[in-house]
């Protein structure tokens, strides 16, 4: 969908870093919120992106990034069936009357899930790529509703196929089709105009994002 | 969706946009504490896997993992042309890898090249060799930036690139995740692997700085 997180080439942000910005996290709620995403969170990384993806813009701009996470534990675990906001609402109320959280301890589990976030899956090899290295491409003009990791910025421009990533899931359909993934490189003047500093963008995409440029 | 809505109402001075700095952690933590006792309750999560998570990505992942990559790629050439040409293996030879960081390609800084990573679409970084990414990399303005204006944006850091170098910024846009594998400096010659790893700056892996002068024997 085209969201507001879908952030490349806008203006009026402000600067790129200022005090405190070095920093990857500000508080301890702040980890224990991004691991009861991580850890709980629906099967493919297309479906987390996008639940993400679906916040009030207002509120998506207004948030901090583990504000984020946080939403998206609880709205996925509640699409899902497994909780409902009301219940999480309830246990507010209660620790904010001093109620002790329940704990629980599974080694077994704990150790399974670090053992799980270390293992490694790298990309499988792309044997029959539609496009080459060197091949001039277009990036196709769509509008899609849905989940889409092809970046407003870059639909309609022409770049050269830099990489043959390799075969991954297509995120606009929740990994039902694997696909070549290419690392495109574009000319900052394709994308901005005459008027901007010399440089090369590049971005992975999946297949069906581009075309050939008969241009 | 706003059952549990900010009111803004702030309990400290704000003078910052939300993205620059949390608000007043009240309310995230609350929900975030209220979140974690629902799903313990109902056997979903356990707090001791909540805690070891947490461990990995404090104690065990971090930018010091990818300094050791950079060290051995300057120290030993071999290394640098296999990382250069296949970074997932090369990476994982040294025992790195794992979630959001399956697949990595490495791209090296030169005299004439310098490479700059980002995340237009959320905030993807390698956590395997970096951690979790500091606070103006998920933010706003150099998500939406640095495609645009990376020599602007990089001078705001403090790096001044000569005006012939050229600049390749890299989307993380799909599952590949970059690593910039700095230039050596001068002065390095004698200088062991872990003494270079030592002037290796997260930063000079982003690509957003370079990495620290050595100290002068």
């Amino acid at each position: 969908m085209d969201g507001v997180h879908d952030v490349g080439g806008m203006q009026g942000f402000g600067a790129a870093t200022w005090p405190g910005a070095e920093d990857p996290t500000h508080a301890d709620w702040e980890l224990r919120a991004f691991v009861l995403a991580l850890v709980t969170g629906p099967g493919s990384s297309h479906a987390f992106r996008h639940t993400i993806e679906r916040l009030d813009p207002v509120r998506y701009l207004s948030s901090t990034y583990y504000e984020r996470w946080l939403y998206e534990a609880e709205q996925a675990l509640v699409e899902s069936g497994a909780i409902t906001h009301d219940e999480v609402a309830a246990w507010e109320a209660r620790l904010a009357a001093g109620e002790e959280p329940p704990r629980r301890a599974e080694p077994e589990r704990a150790a399974g899930l670090v053992r799980a976030l270390r293992r490694r899956r790298p990309l499988e090899q792309a044997d029959e790529p539609r496009f080459a290295v060197g091949e001039r491409v277009r990036v196709r003009r769509q509008h899609p509703a849905g989940h889409t990791r092809c970046p407003r910025y870059l639909r309609g421009a022409r770049g050269t196929i830099a990489r043959v990533q390799g075969l991954d899931g297509v995120p606009d359909v929740d990994n039902a089709v694997i696909e070549p993934v290419y690392a495109v490189a574009f000319d900052s003047t394709e994308l901005w105009g005459d008027d901007v500093e010399r440089h090369l963008v590049h971005a992975d995409l999946w297949e069906r994002y581009l075309e050939p440029d008969n241009a | 969706m706003h059952e549990h809505g900010h009111d803004h109402s702030h309990e400290h001075d704000h003078d910052h946009d939300g993205f620059h700095r949390p608000r007043p952690a009240s309310e995230a933590e609350l929900r975030t504490r209220a979140l974690e006792a629902l799903l313990v309750e109902k056997g979903l999560v356990s707090t001791d896997a909540i805690d070891a998570v947490i461990d990995l990505y404090v104690n065990d992942v971090g930018p010091q993992n990818g300094a050791k990559v950079v060290a051995r790629a300057w120290a030993d050439p071999t290394f640098r042309e296999r990382l250069l040409t296949d970074g997932s293996s090369a990476i994982h030879e040294m025992g790195y890898g794992g979630e959001e960081g399956h697949t990595m390609m490495v791209v090296a800084n030169t005299p004439e090249v310098h490479n700059v990573i980002v995340c237009t679409l959320c905030s993807c970084y390698p956590w395997p060799v970096l951690g979790l990414p500091p606070t103006w990399y998920k933010s706003a303005p150099y998500r939406a930036r640095v495609v645009a204006e990376p020599r602007a944006v990089l001078a705001e850091f403090g790096l001044e690139l000569p005006a012939e170098t050229e600049i390749r910024v890299w989307d993380s846009t799909a599952e590949v995740r970059y690593l910039v594998l700095p230039m050596r400096p001068e002065g390095t010659d004698g200088m062991s692997e872990s003494e270079l790893a030592g002037i290796v700056t997260r930063d000079s892996m982003i690509g957003t700085g370079v990495p620290l002068a050595p100290a002068r024997a």
